[in-house]
């Protein structure tokens, strides 16, 4: 029969059977293991005999290998280590019970795993299981009382490395090493069921925290402190010896064989602490010195010496600013000297393939030599902005929204000499590039909508899909806000196209006898840059032309559409600007039939010359209903072109005029230019920034307004701030200029000083 | 014009000459073609929308922010003149012009 109770065990006579068996297998000799089961009976008993046998067994090999040489110390300690760690996973697993039952129920009662959190304030179990406790025995018995002999022969080993020599025990050093981390190893148990490893992972993760401690104290830190000596003093002596651009080569072969080094002897937690620690004394310390070079470097563009640098200074903390200081200061005077005293008669284009040029050159630079590095994009970019924005001596405003524009009407104009459609894309895409430099965008905005205006009406765009394509562009750097008046007079011809053809099939069909084919623009007010004629208007030659009679011919045309208008449309008014309507007129009273463009000004004054052949230009403006400058101007143009001949150089009221019947051209067609009136010619600029600095003012205040709605309440300065914030895209204000919108706001009492210093309050 | 428009044009001198009233040959000018230029607005007395204070040409403030379909204007029995969409919002809380206080009843809508 077999009883149920626990047998008696005899605990000295089956610890006398066990303890030879802990000692073969500590010495890794092959052992029976028919007889190791159920002998433990008494856990805590057990489990101090096992460790009074370890202890003895670790002390008398330390008595042996403090006999050894030190010639042969690491080879026998490594040796001597590889047969007890061995050993140690074994005596571990036998002892697995033990460990289960009494190691682990012992902890539990001080590490409660539910209050990890405050378990750590709790004593650390003396208890360990077998394996762990046979790597302390190891660790206090034996490595400690040799520790500093073992660190210096290491040390040596590796100093013997740097200087080349790979010593023949380089494996057993860097097993040696790895010793110091094995030996505070507490996962032994990785081949265990899961169940207790998920069980147990709070407490593995906090001891592999500590799984270097000794490592760290005992070698990494005297190793770390010779590292360093070693660099420093190499360092020095290489400054003396070497150029600078040498030096650096030096320091990355320097580095990356001591990375690799690390890699070889250390554990993986020093890998980082070595490099780091050799930047610091060979890059950071020195960095006054590759600093000093750097100027020179960049303005010779010394690719190879640069990406050196480069690859240096990346990893200390801040250490490219100075590099990109100097790569923003020496891109900006390159850009600056590209587009300074442009002269000749395509300054836009020069400065745009200036500007594009300095703009690739350093872009690749910067990819090539800078890895693309943040840093120095965003130095590019302020250094290309200060060139695009800089402003020619004398003048106040910078000239790129003007050239740009020009730039690019130049490209979009019909006469552009033949460029492919992939060309004129990629070339207006390198507009872009410039365009997102430009600060002043709003400014830029005003002479695009001009041009495009006048592209549009004219009929002169290369194509509408070219057109689209740029506006799209600009829509997709700057927005939709941005672009929504483009885009309308973008639409605005279309419809008025349809609305051409549409009228036509409408006269057809009605048979309204309208001789005289006609393409009508209906331009929506506000979206374009116009001004129509104004009897109220102060713009003097507006007002001498707002009463033009329209030529007869023309007038059953007007009438007519206007009514087949007010079928398509309700509520709408139309406003004629006939002094920007053309007309092709052919003359038939010549030996050749010329066929001349012209404005409509133009052709009212051709058409009083139907029925005789001279008038006085106050005949004429009266039958035409212009008056002064516009009359007189509009006359000279046409007899530069000597369709009419003046009796005098200055032309008078009394003057008279007669038709030129021996008109002779080279051109059978050719087309009249628009007069031109002192102020048009500087009006472009000048409206431009009056328009500008008004639409500036509108933005301004709605932005405050709008701030101070949400806000409520506001700082000065905080308000300040967020008005620069939201203004960035457009333009970028002055604070005098903010001060003075919010001065006006107060007189306009959007918003009021409360009683706080420097602060705003809302008024709804 | 340019010419690439002067080929597409449908009408040639010869239609010209046929019905025009006077023989060509006693005219010294024979109108060929015309671009008439032309810009449109609404037929308001006051530019701004008294609800949004937009600029009546331009979308009102809702539309601007949902860059949405056309935002046409409206004409009270009182002439008075808003957008559209800004009107139809505000006669839900009151059926009365903003401006005038009379009863608001649209006279027509702008197209």
């Amino acid at each position: 029969m077999y009883s149920l109770r626990p047998k008696m065990v005899d605990f000295e006579k089956v610890w006398l059977s066990l303890r030879p068996s802990v000692l073969n297998i500590m010495n890794m000799n092959p052992i029976n293991s028919v007889d190791w089961n159920n002998k433990f009976s008494d856990p805590k008993k057990l489990y101090e005999e096992v460790k009074r046998c370890l202890t003895d067994h670790v002390q008398r090999q330390y008595e042996y290998i403090s006999s050894v040489q030190p010639d042969f110390l690491l080879q026998e300690y490594f040796k001597m280590w590889e047969v007890y760690y061995k050993g140690t996973v074994y005596v571990h697993m036998l002892f697995g019970y033990l460990n289960r039952q009494f190691v682990r129920q012992k902890r539990k009662t001080t590490d409660l795993e539910n209050f990890s959190q405050f378990s750590s304030f709790l004593q650390p179990c003396e208890v360990k299981e077998v394996g762990q406790l046979a790597l302390e025995i190891w660790r206090e018995e034996l490595v400690k009382k040799m520790l500093d002999r073992l660190v210096t022969l290491l040390l040596q080993a590796i100093a013997e490395d740097r200087q080349g020599n790979i010593p023949a025990i380089s494996e057993t050093a860097a097993g040696v090493i790895t010793s110091f981390v094995q030996m505070e190893e507490c996962d032994l148990d990785s081949s265990d069921d899961t169940g207790t490893r998920n069980e147990s992972g709070v407490n593995r993760n906090k001891y592999r925290e500590t799984v270097t401690m000794f490592y760290q104290k005992a070698f990494e830190e005297k190793f770390l402190h010779s590292t360093e000596e070693y660099y420093s003093s190499l360092a020095q002596k290489m400054l003396t010896e070497l150029t600078c651009s040498a030096y650096m080569e030096a320091v990355i072969q320097l580095l990356e064989k001591e990375e690799k080094r690390a890699k070889k002897y250390l554990h993986e937690s020093s890998v980082r602490k070595v490099i780091e620690l050799c930047q610091e004394v060979m890059i950071k310390a020195h960095k006054d010195k590759l600093h000093a070079v750097c100027h020179d470097l960049i303005t010779n563009e010394e690719s190879k010496d640069l990406r050196n640098m480069y690859r240096l200074l990346k990893p200390i903390q801040s250490g490219l600013s100075v590099m990109v200081k100097e790569f923003e200061d020496y891109v900006k005077q390159r850009g600056l000297d590209a587009v300074s005293r442009l002269t000749g008669d395509n300054v836009p284009q020069q400065f745009v393939d200036n500007v594009l040029k300095v703009y690739h050159k350093y872009n690749d630079m910067k990819t090539a030599v800078f890895m693309d590095d943040g840093e120095f994009s965003s130095g590019l970019d302020k250094a290309l902005q200060g060139v695009v924005n800089s402003k020619e001596a004398g003048s106040t405003v910078p000239k790129a929204s003007e050239r740009l524009s020009r730039y690019t009407d130049s490209l979009l104009k019909k006469t552009a000499k033949g460029l492919t459609e992939a060309d004129l894309e990629t070339k207006l895409s390198n507009s872009i590039i410039i365009f997102r430099y430009i600060e002043d965008k709003d400014i830029f905005q005003k002479y695009y909508s001009k041009m495009l205006a006048n592209r549009l009406i004219s009929g002169s765009s290369i194509s509408m899909d070219a057109e689209e394509m740029m506006i799209n562009k600009l829509k997709n750097a700057c927005g939709y806000e941005f672009t929504s008046k483009l885009s309308r007079m973008f639409t605005d011809i279309g419809l008025s196209h349809e609305l051409s053809v549409d009228f036509e099939k409408h006269a057809t069909e009605k048979g309204l006898g309208i001789n005289v084919s006609m393409q009508v623009l209906i331009l929506q007010a506000g979206s374009w840059p116009l001004s129509a004629p104004q009897h109220s208007s102060n713009n003097q030659t507006v007002q001498e032309a707002a009463n033009f009679i329209l030529p007869v011919p023309l007038q059953p045309c007007v009438q007519e559409f206007e009514q087949f208008y007010t079928t398509k449309h309700s509520g709408r008014k139309l406003t004629w600007l006939y002094h920007m309507s053309q007309a092709d007129l052919r003359l038939t009273y010549l030996d050749k039939q010329y066929v001349i463009t012209m404005y409509l000004h133009q052709m009212g004054i051709a058409f009083c010359f139907e029925i005789c052949d001279q008038l006085t230009v106050k005949e004429i403006g009266d039958s035409i209903g212009l008056f002064g400058d516009v009359l007189i101007k509009t006359i000279r143009t046409m007899i530069d072109a000597s369709i009419l001949i003046g009796d005098s150089q200055n032309l008078a009221p009394e003057s008279v005029v007669s038709l030129n019947k021996k008109m002779t051209s080279r051109r059978i067609k050719f087309r009249l230019q628009m007069p031109q009136f002192t102020k048009a010619v500087e009006k472009e600029t000048e409206t431009v920034s009056n328009t500008v600095s008004q639409d500036r003012k509108y933005y301004m205040e709605c932005a405050i307004v709008r701030i101070m709605k949400t806000r409520k309440v506001l700082k000065h300065n905080a308000l300040v701030a967020e008005v620069m914030d939201q203004t960035r895209g457009r333009f970028t204000p002055d604070v005098p200029f903010i001060k003075k919108s919010i001065e006006d706001l107060i007189e306009k009492m959007y918003i009021q000083r409360t009683d706080q210093n420097d602060e705003y309050q809302y008024l709804a | 014009m340019t010419e690439s428009r002067t080929e597409s044009m449908p009408m040639d001198e010869g239609e010209v000459v046929k019905t025009n009233n006077q023989p060509t040959e006693n005219r010294p000018f024979a109108l060929k073609r015309w671009n008439a230029l032309a810009v449109w607005a609404w037929d308001v007395d006051c530019d701004t929308c008294a609800i949004c204070r937009v600029h009546l040409m331009e979308e009102c403030l809702r539309c601007q922010s949902e860059s949405s379909t056309e935002c046409v204007v409206v004409w009270g029995d009182c002439n008075h003149s808003f957008h559209n969409c800004c009107m139809s919002q505000w006669i839900r809380q009151n059926n009365r012009c903003p401006l005038c206080q009379k009863n608001w009843v649209v006279q027509r809508i702008g197209k």
